[in-house]
Parts: structure tokens; sequence; C-alpha cells
């Protein structure tokens, strides 16, 4: 009904190979973009700091691990950690007096080269094994980060990022911070839009199908695996280097620990593995409903007067979180964008209940 | 009263693309039914939907009923359905790679107690296919693709099924190997009275093999009745036993136009 | 349709947890305190009797008609210690103005120190935090008011040689969790060996340390003179049931101030008689403070938890921090007594706090513009199997090594950091 057309139709080649082929899909991409720019103005800073800040990074952050574990089917378990390189060497590069333009890609490129070079060595091995290799990474890394203090910034191991300019303005204010943030995860995102669209995202599907199936046609599965690892972990590295610059301000070594690389896992498959809506709904569900929850919790606590216990009143939220994870996993096991992908479907075809094959 | 009875079947991919429509199937106890139609016509979908393994797949039977001996079978799971003699030969042959044959039939047993029973069966097993007994004992991976369809075929009948639905049997085997298997196919159904649905592009085989026939098209059942009279359709000819002259394909495409009109 | 209805239910229940955020600014007359902490993740050992303790005095206060007829409001939640949660409840708590946050948790610390110092909001960091934040010139919205690592380690040391007369020649060993915090001692440790003269020697576990029977044999073969062990929650009974298994006597042996009654449940209460710990505060339920919350808290049965626990080590802990923050708002009435009510206001008062006991719960302290540790006194009190024993009276030690190491840490933070 709102899409005014009962399946999909076109008549060019051009019309079909847009980005959003249909006008409906535009439009809605066009007003969450004019409102997360207008956001700031608009919302109080508690939601700009506490909700959209996080949601806008993390969701990057899980782009990229999405990229990876959906896009070329490599699953990592490790990604707190690239983050981490991200965070600590473009804080190190800004420290030096490099412009945060460059550290950044900087935080990048050394995530891009550490990564990949795990992901070379883990790549003799598939699947379970290639997950414990990934987290054999993510202990290596923490343990480097933890014990070198010349990394983690001395004896109170925590490394205070300098003030820093995007283009002239000043990160330390967080409405830069927060288009700084949004524009770097509106460029990944167009990135990994468009990649499923290139031979490259092809290229990379078929490995994730089949290995050696694509290697009988000629792609090579090695290399793509190991682009895949650099692309996922560049991403990685620049959303840490946000992460630190926009956001944490001060980094330290339990902030990137295996919780993070957990979240963000789960983050993806709660989302959707390989579709690019999906790290955006997942980050959503994970990073809020357990604040939401508890503060629901909080409020039918004190609005009806029960006397739960303190410890209760904290996990309580936590059964909650859980039972809602798992009950959206058994509604669609392919997560939230699938939901998305279902309701927008039945529009789609509206008034027929059923598309033609 | 037929052994399995659809009506009306209908089939939803993904919740929003449909596969087969108005699928209505009748096998009687110990028939021999072809189910024949084009590569993507649904008849796959249709022994899928019998068996319960659209969910695997994104799919749902969303309209229809379907009874067998008396039972409604759509609630059932799977392995359920395999219980009151319901058995399904997968395209692909889809054998455990990793066991040995004789594994392989053994691991179909899980329903039966007796041990005595099994072993009498697994014994029949390798008298009706005495390439698999030559084999017993090696990987199952390592069998031929001849050895290994009659190996899920051997397999399917461990269960003891009264109606064996066989998916694309002949897929890949050279015509020698195909008249044997559906040899074993005919054996089975007058020695043990198993009934058989059998699915398969081979129409030539296929319908000097069963009773009756249902031809499905684009998801649709567009002609039924017994093998001469299918055999005997002129379109039929055409379209696929190739009537012994050269295809013409505008009257296939016509003949397809045309069809829909029957449907 | 069982899936449509579980996600319209759940869809519907997310938007209607959007609940108003100014709850309660638009009553007058209350101080808010904002008191994130972990109830679930890695400070579960402490949190819950912490929390309580704190809710349990400002009850009190409240109970006996606030401070200048103000009631003081403690928000209390749950931050998992996760920073985006942390932060989002950090930045709640500003938008409904509290005046200080309390999260006990160090990353969180860490991590809140730039943004408290930029909003003026008091950042509370007992027994936890950077331990340089004693330094109020560098950091000035920072409050630790409770004596750092290192203070406590210097304690430590003090009183072994109070009991050996001279440490020359004597061998330490130093226990301790393979994390910055567990490391954290080590420079005053080894500043102080270089001073008087004895050794130490470093053995780290890994974290979360449930298991550290590699180290405790080798702990034993170096025939220490007196051991220390450095961790916190699992950690620390693991290390102490190691010790009691290695037959290390167990009154040469001692940590900080984590450790409580319910660490000798798990440990065994009568093999763990004579370990030492630091007492920042009196334990049990004989100090008067503690007294008054069971008089009018407790018993009218307005208490925020399981009555067992009033008088625990960390219970005590809760009601000490509770306490030095309400004697900060007191003190700012005193200065300012017509406000405005906010950071800076509290700030001033916290920085006022001179000489306070807590009715004896604590020992004298005074917090200072240049001074956040409040003194670094502490006691030593040893287990005798049913309760913490006080063995010595408040005092304080080798400030002077601290002091310099907190300024070797300032001047590196003030140099590179900003």
């Amino acid at each position: 009904m709102f899409y005014r057309r009962a399946g999909i139709r076109h008549t060019s080649y051009r019309s079909e190979r847009r980005l959003w082929p249909l006008p409906f899909d535009r439009g809605l991409v066009a007003a969450v973009v004019v409102l997360l720019l207008v956001a700031p103005l608009v919302v109080e800073r508690l939601y700009l700091i506490g909700y959209l800040m996080p949601w806008i990074i993390w969701s990057t952050a899980a782009l990229g691990l999405n990229f990876l574990m959906g896009g070329a089917g490599q699953i990592h378990l490790g990604y707190g950690a690239i983050i981490a390189i991200g965070a600590y060497a473009s804080t190190h590069l800004a420290r030096a007096g490099v412009p945060f333009e460059i550290a950044a890609l900087g935080g990048g490129l050394a995530s891009a080269v550490i990564g990949s070079a795990f992901g070379a060595t883990a790549l003799r091995v598939k699947g379970l094994y290639l997950a414990m290799a990934t987290l054999a990474m993510q202990s290596v890394v923490d343990f480097l980060i933890t014990h070198v203090p010349w990394i983690s910034g001395g004896g109170q191991a925590t490394l205070t990022v300098p003030p820093a300019r995007f283009l002239g303005a000043d990160l330390r204010v967080d409405l830069a911070a927060y288009y700084v943030a949004l524009s770097v995860c509106a460029v990944v995102t167009l990135f990994v839009l468009n990649v499923g669209r290139s031979s490259f995202g092809r290229a990379l599907a078929a490995v994730r199908e089949k290995d050696y199936a694509a290697a009988v046609i000629g792609v090579d599965p090695f290399r793509y695996k190991l682009l895949a690892f650099w692309v996922s972990s560049f991403i990685g590295g620049v959303a840490g280097a946000v992460l630190a610059f926009c956001y944490y301000r001060a980094i330290s070594p339990d902030q990137f620990h295996l919780d993070l690389s957990i979240q963000l896992v789960a983050m993806v498959i709660v989302g959707g593995l390989g579709s690019v809506l999906g790290p955006f709904f997942g980050a959503a569900l994970i990073l809020f409903a357990p604040i939401l929850l508890n503060q629901a919790v909080g409020a039918l606590a004190a609005a009806f007067g029960l006397g739960i216990s303190a410890d209760l009143r904290a996990h309580l939220p936590l059964v909650l979180y859980g039972a809602l994870i798992m009950g959206f996993l058994l509604a669609e096991p392919l997560g939230l964008a699938k939901i998305y992908d279902n309701v927008r479907k039945y529009f789609l075809v509206w008034p027929f209940r059923h598309a033609p094959r | 009263m037929s052994l399995l009875t659809l009506n009306n079947i209908e089939v939803v991919y993904d919740r929003v693309f449909l596969a087969v429509k108005g699928i209505s199937i009748e096998v009687p106890p110990s028939g021999l039914v072809a189910l024949l139609g084009a590569n993507g016509a649904g008849k796959s979908t249709v022994l899928k939907a019998i068996s319960g393994l659209l969910r695997a797949e994104r799919g749902e039977v969303s309209r229809g009923n379907a009874s067998f001996a008396g039972e409604d079978v759509l609630a059932l799971a799977p392995p359920e359905r395999v219980r009151r003699g319901l058995v399904h030969v997968l395209e692909g042959r889809r054998v455990f790679e990793h066991l040995s044959p004789a594994e392989n039939l053994l691991a179909a047993t899980t329903m039966h107690r007796d041990r005595a029973r099994v072993a009498r069966r697994l014994d029949e097993m390798f008298t009706l296919f005495p390439r698999l007994a030559e084999r017993a004992n090696s990987k199952a991976g390592y069998l031929s693709g001849g050895e290994q369809q009659m190996l899920a075929i051997a397999r399917a009948l461990m269960t003891e099924p009264k109606l064996i639905l066989l998916d694309e049997p002949s897929l890949g085997l050279a015509p020698f190997l195909v008249d044997e298997i559906f040899d074993i196919v005919r054996r089975i159904n007058a020695e043990a009275g198993v009934a058989v649905l059998l699915v398969e592009q081979n129409a030539v085989a296929a319908l000097d093999l069963v009773q009756s026939a249902y031809l499905i098209e684009q998801g649709r059942i567009v002609m039924s009745g017994s093998a001469e009279m299918l055999r005997a359709n002129p379109d039929i000819q055409e379209a696929y036993l190739a009537g012994g002259k050269a295809v013409d394909y505008h009257a296939v495409k016509h003949y397809r136009r045309r069809k829909r009109w029957l449907a | 349709m069982k899936r449509r209805t579980f996600l319209t239910a759940a869809g519907a229940a997310m938007v209607g947890m959007q609940f108003p955020i100014r709850l309660a600014s638009a009553q007058e007359k209350v101080i808010r305190f904002a008191m994130p902490q972990d109830f679930t993740r890695v400070y579960t050992f402490v949190t819950v009797e912490y929390s309580q303790g704190q809710r349990d005095y400002i009850s009190m206060v409240n109970a006996k008609g606030g401070v200048n007829g103000y009631q003081i409001l403690a928000d209390v939640t749950d931050h998992a210690n996760d920073l985006p949660r942390a932060l989002e409840a950090y930045e709640r708590a500003k938008a409904q103005g509290a005046l200080l946050v309390d999260p006990l948790s160090t990353p969180v610390a860490r991590a809140l120190v730039p943004r408290a110092t930029a909003d003026k909001i008091n950042l509370i960091t007992a027994f936890s935090g950077r331990s340089d934040a004693a330094d109020g010139e560098t950091f000035p919205f920072v409050f630790p008011m409770s004596p750092n690592y290192w203070t406590q380690a210097g304690l430590l040391i003090d009183f072994f040689r109070q009991q050996d007369g001279d440490l020359k020649g004597k061998k330490i060993c130093f226990v301790h969790i393979d994390t910055p915090f567990g490391k954290e001692p080590i420079p005053v440790l080894e500043a102080l060996a270089a001073k008087q003269g004895f050794t130490v020697q470093a053995f780290p576990y890994t974290p979360p340390g449930n298991d550290q029977s590699a180290i405790w044999p080798q702990v034993r073969r170096a025939k220490p003179d007196w051991v220390v062990f450095w961790g916190a929650g699992v950690g620390q009974t693991v290390a102490l049931t190691e010790a009691i298994r290695n037959g290390i006597p167990m009154n040469r042996v001692s940590s900080s101030v984590w450790l409580s009654e319910s660490d000798m449940d798990v440990v065994g209460r009568a093999q763990a008689a004579g370990v030492i710990k630091l007492e920042p505060c009196a334990s049990g339920r004989s100090p008067k403070l503690i007294q008054d919350i069971i008089k009018t808290v407790i018993e009218p049965g307005k208490g925020a938890g399981d009555k067992a626990k009033v008088g625990t080590a960390y219970y005590n802990y809760g009601v000490m921090m509770a306490a030095l923050m309400v004697e900060g708002v007191r003190k700012a009435f005193e200065k300012a007594p017509n406000g405005p009510i906010d950071g800076p206001w509290l700030n001033a008062g916290l920085t006022s706090i001179s000489n306070f006991e807590a009715e004896g719960l604590i020992p004298p302290t005074t917090v200072t513009t240049t001074d956040h540790q409040g003194g670094g006194r502490c006691r030593i009190a040893r287990w005798d199997g049913a309760k913490f024993a006080p063995a010595t009276d408040w005092f304080s030690a080798n400030q002077d090594v601290v002091w310099a190491e907190i300024k070797k840490s300032t001047d590196a933070f003030k140099a590179s950091g900003k």
C-alpha cells in the first residue's frame, strides 16, 4: 500500500540497478538521514550522547563485522581486539601530533594489517576452529595492550585522547563528534551496500556459500577471505578511532575485552547475518534493551511500591533481556532485519498475499 | 480409500513466494503414482510438503490438508511421519558419507526395538541390493552414484514404510542403472505392497512404471490420469515423450499457453 | 499467530518503556546522588552490600529530616560495568541534575574522569578508579575519599615493620591479579624495598584468578616473611584457599581492603583465622552510626536489603562513603546556605570536610582541595575466626612515598593528557 505496486517491476535495467530501486525506499532512507542530521538540534543531550552516539558507532563496527561474518562467512570472535588496535593506534598517532583525519585512517590501517595477519594464520582453518583462532587473537591483543605500558599509557592504564579536530571542528564538542561519527557510519554503510553489487561482493558471497565451488570458477578463496579480513578490520579500526575520539575520550584495555567482541557478534546475529540493515537493528537492541528494561523494571517497582531486593531488581532486566533475544530469534531466526524484510515484502505485494515466483 | 490424499495444498516460501497452489493428489494403497513436470514446476516442493521438510527451507503449507492412512499429517513432525509409514528418499541421495552402508541402514531403525527384526530387515535389503552387500563395510562416501541411490532407497525401506516418496532416483545415472533401479522399485511395490509416489524427469521410464500420473506445471496440477491415457495424449507425447519426431519449440510454447486454460 | 503476538508485544513494550527522564527534578528540596553501579557483572562481590549500606545511611539521614530541610535522593541503577550503559547513566544523571556520581567501578570511573571534570560533576571513586585522583589539583572533581592502593600497600609494609621491628633482609611475596589494578602497588612496594632494605617478589596470576594452583607452591618455596595477595572477588578467596593449602602461616598473610566476612565463609572461617586485612572503617554492628541505622531504618523495616548483611565489611564501606558525601553536603550548606545547589557547590563542601569521624566509624578524615584521599588512614584487622578484630589503631604511614608516586603519575597525565 505504501509501495503503490504489487510486486517489483522494472521497465529498464537502469532502474533495476539503482541502490534503492523503489521510490518508497528512497524516501524512507532520505527521511532517516534527515532525522539523524537534525537530531542534535531537536533531542536532548542525554539522548544524543547516551543513545544516538553509541548506536551509530556500534552500528559502524557491527557493519564491519557483518561484512566478514555475513558477507564472507568467516566467524570472528576477536573483533573487540580489532577495535582496540584502531583506538590505540589512532590515539597514539594523535598524541604524536598527527591530525585526526590521518590518525583515524592510520588506526584503520593498523587494524587491517594486524587483523589480516591474524586472518592469514587463522584462515588455514574453518568454522569452529576459526572461532578459536580469532579468540586467541583477542587474548593476545588484550595481553599485549595490558602488559606493554608504552601502549596502555602507564600504571593507570588509561590513555586520554588528546584534543583533536576534524576538518576544523573540535571533536570535544559533542555536536561535532556526533556528525563525525555519523558521516563515518554513512560512508561505511554506503560502501557495504555497494560491495554487495560489485564483483568483489559476489566473489565473497561465492566463498561464503561454498569455497571449493568458488575455487573451480576461478575465485581464489584464500585471497578473498584475506581481503574480507582486511576490509572488515579496516572498518573496525576506523570505528575504534571514532569510538576513542568522539565517544570515550579516555581509553583503557578493559573497554575492549572479549565482552565487546561477544556483544558485536550478538548484534550481528540478532540483527541479521549478511544484511546491511541488520547491524543497525542489532546494535539498537543489544545496546538499549538492557537500559530500557532496567528503567522499566525500576519504574514499575517504584510505581507499585514493590519491595524487591536490589539484587533481583538488577538481575530481572537481564532475565527479560535474555528472554527478549531468544524470543526474537525464535520468531525469526534470520534476525531483526528479516522481520523488517517480511513486513516490507508483505506491503510490497499488497493487495495480493503472495508474490509470483 | 486412498493411502495418501492431498487436498488443495498451497506452499509459500519465506512467507511471500508462492511455490505451489491447489495441489490435490491421491495415492491408493500399494499404488504406483508418478508426479511429472519440468524443472522448477514444484514437484520436490510437493514431496517436501508431504514429508514435512519445508521448514528447513523457510517454507510452510499455508493452505489445504494432507491425510495419510486417514490421519492428518501436516501437524506432525517429520520423524513422526516416518513412524506412521511415510518415508522420503531425497533428491541427490544424501547418504551419511562417513558411515558404512550397513551403518547407514542401521541408522534408519531407531523406531524398532526388536533387534532380530532389524537384522532380518538388513538381510532383506542386502538380498534386494546385492551390490550393497558387496560393499557393506566401506565408506558410503566412496560408493558410486548408482550405489548411493540404492543405499538411499534401502535406507528408506529399513523404516518399513507404507508409502515411499522417491525424488528423481534416476538423477545423474547411466540408463542401464536407471533400469535396474526402476526394476527394484517395481519389485518393492509388487512384493512388499509399498506404495510409491515417484517424481521423475524421465517421463518415458516413469510412465512405463506407474499406474497413474499427475502433470505439474508452474506450481499447479494441469493434467492427471492413468499411465496409458497420459502416454496417449498428443501434448504429452510432444512435450515429454518427444513423440518420435523432432521437437518444435514454438509448439511447446503454444501448448503451455493452451494448457493454462485447462487448469 | 503466536509469532505476530510476540513481535507486537515486544514492540509495544519498547515504546512503553520511554519513561520521562525528569522524574524528581520538579520536586523542590531534593539533592540528587546518582549511584549507577555494577550489580550484575564484575563488581558483584561488593556492590550489593556497599549499595545497601549507602541507601540505609541515606534513609536514616532523610528520616531525621534530611540536611537543611533537603532530602537526599539516591538514584541506584545497574551499569553492569559496561561503558555505553554507564555513560548513558551518567548523562541521565547529569540531565536530572545529580550533584555527584558514584560508579564503584574502575573502568567506568576512568572513563568518566574527562566528562565529570568538564561537566563539573563530582565523581566519587571510592576504592576504585585512578589512584592518582588523590591529587585534587589535577583532578578537582574526582574524589576517592578513601585510601588508594598505594596507600594501602604503604600501610601494610609499615605494619610489617611494626611487627618485626626492622624489615632489612626480609622477603615479601606479592601475589597479584595480572591486570593494571593488580600491578598498581608494585612501584610503591619497590620504592619502600629500596628504602627499608627488604626484597619484593611478585607473582602474577591470570584474571579472574579461579586457578592459582601453579603460583602458590612457588610462593611457599620462596619462604617469604610476609605474603600480600592482591585481587578482587573470586581471586581473593582462591588465593587464601591456596595459601592455606600450601601451609603458609595465616598470621603472615595479608590483603587490601578487599576481604570480607563472606570471603571467610567461602574459605572456611576457622582455617582462615589470623589473616590480615586493611580496614578503612570499623566493621561489625557496634559503631554508634550502625546502631543508629539499625534503630531508625532497619527495625522499622525500611532497610534496603537483607538484614543479615548489616554491619558486614562492605556494608560499612557503603555507610562510610555515604556519610562522607552527606558530610560534604552539610559543609556545602555551611559555606553557601543559599546555593546555587550544583556540582561546584558540593565540590566546595566536599573539600571542606575536616576531621570527620562519622561518630567513630571512620578514621579522622580531612579532605582538602589538594588531598582528595582524605589523609590515607586505615587500621589493620585480623580475622579471629568469627570477626575482623582491629590489631592497630587508625594510622597513616609512608605517605611521602605514596605522594611521590601520585605526583609522578599526575605529571605524566598533565604532560600528555589534557
